[in-house]
Order: C-alpha cells, then structure tokens, then sequence
C-alpha cells in the first residue's frame, strides 16, 4: 500500500522521458536554420557551420538527448542561444507572472461559477437559467482575445480606469500588479469560468436527481444548505478534472492573453524563442510544461479521491 | 501620397558618394518643431522582445529598436534624408577614390558610460568581436567584408574594404557602428556603450529602463529616463497609447496611422520604409519565359495594393533605389490587365505564393492572388512562420513568395538582391552585365557616373523581371501630441530616431 504510487511515478517519469526525446528532435524537425537566424542573411555559410558547431547543433540526435537529459538531472537545463543566461533560470523567471495570472483566473472563474452554476441548475428553466445558459453560449463562442480587446477599450482607453497591460511583480508594488492584472484575470476567467460553468451545471441537475437530495429537501433543507453541502460536493468530479487540466495547460503558458497585456510569462517565452531558433530554451520550456502537466495530473487524481471517494470505487 | 522615383534615388545614391569624398559634418534630420524641456520620464513600446542588450543580438539592429539602441550605443553614423548617411557619433568617414579604404574620425573626448576613452582601439575591438562567430554576432557577415583595420592615432583610423563599397557608410549605421567596449560591463553583463543613456532596469523579454548617461561626452539628453517595454501585440500597443498607458509607440499598421491622424492628442511620425516584393524563383520552370514575367508585372495594380493594403498611406516602387529619391521613370511594365490576359490565360499558369505569416503581408498576398485571378492565374498562399521563412528563401524552397525588407533604405539594396552570389538575391537571378555594373558602381563614388550605373540595373532589372516591385509602407512612431524633439522622419528611408532629443513641451 505504501508503494502504491510507485507505479504512477514511473509512467510518469516514463512519459517525461519520451517528451525529452522527443524535444532532442527539434533541431531537426524545426525548419529554420538557428545559425542564419542567429547571423543573418548576410553571414557566410563558413560563419554559420562553425556556429552550429558551437550551439551543439551538429550532434546526432542521441548525442543531444544523452547531454539534454543528463544535464536536466545536474540542474543544467542548457543555455539560451540569444540571451546567454541558463534556461532554467529564464524559465523561472517567467513562473511568477504566468502563475499569477492563472491562479488568480481560477480564483475569479471559480468564485463566479459555482453559485451560477448551482443556483442555475437548481432552477433549470427559469430566467436565471435561460440567462446564464445564454451567456456561456456567448462567452464561449467569443475569442478570449477580442474579450480582452473590448475590455482594454471599455476600462483602459474610455474610463481610464485601469492601466491598458504591463507587468509589475506583487513584490515590488502589490497596487499596482492588482490594477494591471484585473483585466487579464477576467479576460482569461471569463473564457475558463464558461466551460466550468456548462460543467458544474449538468453535474449538479444529476445530482439533484439523486435519492439523497430528494431526502434532504423532505427533511427540510433550505436552498443553500442543499445546494452548498449536499450537491456542491459529488457534483465537483468534472469541474475539478478540468481545473486541474486548464491549470496544468495554463501554466505552460497563456500566450494570448500574455501578448495581449504584455505580461512577461512563460507563453511568451515559448514564442520568443521559437521565433529566434533558440533551441535549449524550447527544449527547456516544453519538459517544464511537461512536468506541470504530469504533476498536477497526480495532484488532481489525489483531490478528487478525496473530495469524491466514490470515484475510487469506481462508482463516478 | 507622394510618389519618388529612381532618379532622386540615384541622386541620393550619388550623394552617398559625395558626402563620403567630403568630411561629413552635417547632423541628421531633425527639425524638431519646438524644443523640449529638461527631466521627466517616457515610456515607449517596442513591437518585439529582447532576451539581451548586447548588440550581437541582431534584434538590436532591426529597425522598430533602434530607437533603443541609439539611447545605449550611440552609432558612428546615422541616417539622413534620400537614403544618405551622416556622422552620428563619428567626426567623420571619408572614401578614397575606389571605396575600398575608408578613414574614420572620431571626435576628441569620447567616453564609455562609465567614463573610459573611446578611442579608434575601441572601434577595432568592438569590430573584432562582432566577426568572431563565437560572438553569434549578426554582422558577422558584414565585419567579414573588412580585410583589415590601421589605427593612425587615438581618434583616426583606416578601414582597407576586402571589396570595393561605396556604400559602407551605412553599416556603421547599425550593429557595425554602435561601439561597445570590449574591457568593461554594466551592472547586467552587457558591454558598455557610449550613448546618451544608460541601463538602469532591464528584465528580458519585457521592459528596458534606461537613465541620462551623466558621462555623456555630447549633448546630455532632454529626458531623465525611458522604459522601454516589449509589447508584442499592436492592437495592445495602440490602445495603451490611446490610454496614456504609454506615450509613444512603434507601428507598422496602416489603419492605426490613419486614425492617429485623426486624433489631435496623438502625433504620427512615419515613413514609407518597408519595401515589398513578390520574388520569382527563375529556376522554376513556371518563371522561365520572361513574356510570362512581364505579364505578370502587368497583371499587378500597384496602385491599388498601395490604396487597399496600405491604405495610400504609401508609395508604389519600381526598382531598388526607388525610396532613395525623387523622380525619374524607370522603364517597369505599367498595370495593363488585358495585355496580360492575353499572355497569362495562354499560358494556363498556377503557382504559389510563399509569405511570411504576419497578417499586413498575408493581406498584401491576397490582393495579389485576386489581380493574378483576374488574368487568368491561379494563385495559393503559402503562409510561413517568421523564423523559417529566411531559410526558405534562402533554400528557394519557394514558386512565388513575397519579401517585405528594410534593405532598400540606401543603395547597397539593389546590390543585395541583384548581384548572382547576393545574400539575398533568392531568385536565382543572374546576370553578368548587371553583375559588373554594380561592381563598378560599388567602386565609385562619383557621382554622375555611380548614377547613371545604377540607373541602368533598375532598367536592366525591370526587363528581367526577377521580382516584381510592389509598394513601400509607412513604419515609424506614433507618439503624444506633447511630445517635442521628435525627429522629422518624412525623408528617411531609415527610421532612426535618436532619443536624447525628444522631451516633453512645456506646459
């Protein structure tokens, strides 16, 4: 029992395994020379070759896998063809904005959703209903950048009432990163809170289905008794696996939202990078969203065991 | 708007030489309207994202961050009206006769940021560096193009050229020219420079924060500081310009110039700079018979690409030197649709048009395919991803493919494209007649002659038809109305702007 995780660590680190190698092959799967881009259109093929021999990028395939992994396992993750600095650390750099924005977008989505979600389904047809139902629709089909688009003009450019993008990390003035986060928390919130929303909603109509609902309301529970103590809770399998999943992807990087507001996160580092051929940094960016991937995986099953633990008995 | 044409490119072209014959004195274009104030702070958005500051990197030397790089690594020269260059930091550089030794000046007093001599030493270094490929230096290439370096004394040294190039005077303008010390750093890592700022902030791949550099040997700056931040999203650039959120920005989207003219808080600052063309790789078969070539040519409404794509905003272009100048025909075919229907629908033609991805060129692409259809063509496009399209040029993995350059802000353009064993000529383009007139013209710099020379490779070039000339569309800055010192940008074919002259008006 206590080396029951075991077998999950291994697929795990199996599956982190394959991703590694698979990121070796970019440098031949990528089109675009890193050296001509590094160089120029100008420079000379005799300039280039001796600069791929510089970046490594004349090693066979097993070569850059063997000095790829073996250096993620000392700590050495590389270093970056434009910048010079180790990738992790420029990975590293760009967690606490990225994380930010994405925790805090769960925060907003979730805090929005659940009572919608609850009392919609509660009154399956009525205005709330109709009106909630007609707004996902609608969140849904709208692009998260032409959300942030309209929200940067309505509360930027018209009211004036909030800063248009642009990063300030919480350590340096806590203001200030909350007034320039607010629009990319709710441009990002809105677009995750509608699938939640659609989400948590049909699970809880099922639920409220259920004998023991039935039961609750004969023994004369109140609406929000019901709804937060007898519904919330074996309605929530869905909502937290996606949760789980859109934090993972989120955490790789939101890179609409991040160029929209020009927020220096991990999104915009992936594309930075595969914009200049910087090689150990995609390299680097892709395993690290691996990892984010995988862990929260884990973190996820462990939650909805014990929020649910129908769910290890194979019931839900 | 306002249409020149290849003579007064030539003239420029011309002028290349003369003011490289004469000791350069004069200042670039400015004619700041009013002068600004001393101290106070701005904030400009740049349109793409720096992982470093040290000059190697080629983002430096593009032209959307230049603004950033003059700040920091003021050049040996800079960039004047027509396509002609002046001394920036430099006192002087003058051409001998054939082009291949040139002699630099540096003026008396010149410092790095932190108070060390600039002198013809530091120039060398700095140039060495840059050719060392261990550098990942992007003017590598053009550091290869200089044989050897002779220092006569701390402010004059000699540049013997491996070839002959009348227009070296515009490579100093960029990496080439933006000297940093090879012996000391600033608090980052990065080399110093001796502009008018200094570093003061920089976080990679979004903001750069730059002081008045208090060891300035010129002219200290009007500003106390600018940050500079990386927003890659024009849409988002605009509309924190249009909140405050910022005060100037870079753009090359022609609707946002349009409605900044509309805006009286807003200042447009912009020229026609970025040169589009569509290339034809002659070693498809497609592209053999220069009848079908020309009809093409002849299918394509400039005009028209320049009042949809660009919203008139820009100029139609007929030649490499088009932007260096006014006025003077060049023999191009002229948009005659049922000339080219009669060739075209013959020859039953399709082919691709290969783009890089970003959306002004994809719309240009479209235009294109719809004139082409009209004659009788069937056209796709081939949307590719920035990083690659280089090297799919550069591999003539391409039928048709459309390049947008700012290479033709001076006359080494037409040699870049049109020469045989050119770096950017991807068509595949040979000609010896025009390959040995613009060897000659490389070598010359008299004026009249060096002209004439290269009047004849824009004829030559629109006989062949290699590529097809399209347009050239505004790029530059869009910044507050209270900005004074901003540069008069409209005669330039290179936007360089330098910031320590700009600064706020008075209240």
């Amino acid at each position: 029992m206590t080396f029951a995780w075991l077998p999950r660590a291994g697929r795990s680190l199996l599956v982190l395994i394959v991703i590694a190698a698979l990121t070796c092959q970019l440098a031949i799967v990528l089109p675009g020379d890193p050296a001509l881009v590094l160089l120029g259109q100008e420079s000379t093929e005799a300039q280039r070759a001796a600069l791929r021999h510089t970046l490594g990028l004349d090693q066979n395939a097993v070569e850059r896998f063997v000095t790829f992994v073996g250096g993620v396992f000392t700590g050495d993750w590389g270093t970056s063809f434009t910048s010079g600095r180790p990738v992790l650390t420029e990975i590293l750099s760009r967690v606490p904005a990225t994380a930010e924005l994405v925790i805090l977008s769960q925060i907003v989505a979730l805090a929005v959703t659940i009572p919608l979600a609850l009392h919609s389904a509660r009154n399956v047809g009525g205005r709330l209903d109709r009106l909630v139902s007609t707004g996902t629709f609608l969140l849904l089909a709208v692009p998260s950048f032409v959300v942030g688009i309209l929200v940067i003009q309505l509360f930027a450019v018209q009211l004036g009432w909030l800063p248009a993008s642009g990063y300030t990390p919480f350590t340096e003035n806590p203001l200030d990163n909350l007034a320039r986060m607010v629009m990319p928390v709710l441009t990002l919130g809105i677009a995750e809170g509608a699938v939640y929303l659609r989400a948590l909603r049909g699970a809880a109509i099922e639920s409220l289905r259920a004998p023991y609902a039935y039961a609750s309301i004969v023994r004369g529970a109140s609406d929000r008794q019901l709804l937060w103590w007898r519904i919330l809770r074996p309605s929530s399998s869905t909502l937290l696996a996606l949760v789980g999943i859109s934090l993972a992807v989120s955490l790789g990087g939101t890179l609409l939202v991040e160029s929209l507001f020009a927020i220096p996160g991990l999104g915009r580092l992936t594309v930075s990078a595969l914009g200049a051929r910087d090689l150990p940094v995609i390299q680097g960016v892709v395993l690290f969203a691996a990892m984010i991937v995988v862990l929260f995986g884990i973190i996820t099953d462990i939650v909805i065991s014990r929020i649910d633990p129908r769910s290890n008995r194979g019931i839900v | 708007m306002f249409r020149r044409r290849a003579s007064t490119a030539l003239i420029a072209a011309a002028l290349i030489g003369t003011l490289a014959l004469s000791a350069c004195s004069s200042s670039p274009a400015t004619s700041a309207v009013t002068e600004p104030i001393d101290g106070g702070t701005l904030t400009v958005a740049l349109d793409r994202e720096l992982p470093t500051l040290d000059v190697t990197n080629g983002l430096l030397a593009q032209q959307p961050v230049l603004i950033l790089s003059n700040a920091l690594y003021e050049p040996l020269m800079a960039p004047a009206a027509g396509g002609t260059f002046t001394p920036g930091l430099a006192k002087s550089l003058e051409s001998d006769e054939t082009a291949s030794h040139w002699t630099l000046t540096l003026p008396d007093g010149v410092t790095f940021s932190d108070g060390s001599p600039l002198t013809t030493e530091s120039v060398k270094a700095h140039i060495e560096r840059l050719a060392n490929p261990e550098s990942k230096s992007s003017a590598a290439g053009q550091a290869a193009q200089i044989s050897s370096m002779t220092i006569t004394d701390d402010t004059t040294m000699v540049f013997d050229l491996v070839a002959p190039n009348a227009d070296f005077a515009s490579l100093l303008a960029r990496t080439l020219g933006m000297i940093t010390s090879t012996t000391a750093t600033d608090k980052f890592g990065f080399p110093l420079g001796a502009g008018p700022f200094v570093v003061d902030e920089f976080t990679p791949g979004d903001s750069v924060t730059v002081v008045r550099n208090e060891n300035y040997w010129g002219e200290p700056a009007a500003l106390d500081s600018i940050t500079f931040r990386m927003m890659p999203d024009a849409d988002s650039r605009f509309q924190s310009l249009q909140s405050g959120d910022v005060d100037l920005i870079w753009t090359e989207v022609t609707s946002q110039f349009e409605q900044a003219r509309t805006d009286d808080s807003l200042a447009v600052h912009a020229a026609p700079t970025a040169v589009s063309t569509l290339l034809l790789n002659l070693k498809n078969p497609k592209f053999e018979d220069v009848t079908v070539r020309t009809a093409l040519a002849q299918a394509i409404d400039r005009d028209a690409v320049n009042a949809v794509v660009n919203l008139g905003e820009g100029i139609t272009v007929d030649s490499p030197y088009s932007l260096l100048g006014d006025a003077q025909d060049i023999d191009y075919p002229k948009y005659d649709l049922d000339a080219a229907k009669k060739v075209l629908e013959k020859a039953g033609l399709s082919f691709s048009i290969t783009s890089d991805n970003s959306p002004d060129s994809i719309q240009r692409a479209t235009a294109l395919k719809d004139m082409l259809g009209d004659a009788g063509v069937q056209v796709d496009i081939v949307p590719v991803e920035g990083a690659s399209f280089g090297s799919t040029l550069a591999a003539r993995e391409f039928e048709a493919a459309q390049l947008v350059t700012s290479i033709f802000s001076d006359a080494s353009g037409g040699s870049l494209v049109a020469k045989s064993t050119a770096s950017y000529n991807f068509t595949g383009y040979a000609n010896d007649q025009v390959d040995t007139m613009l060897a000659e013209a490389s070598a010359l710099t008299d004026s009249p002659e060096r002209t004439e020379l290269l009047t004849d490779v824009s004829n030559q070039l629109a006989t062949d038809l290699p590529m097809l000339w399209l347009t050239a569309s505004n790029a530059g800055l869009i910044g507050s109305a209270k900005l004074a010192g901003v540069p008069d940008l409209s005669g330039l074919t290179l936007i360089s702007v330098q910031p320590a002259q700009i600064g706020w008006v008075s209240e």
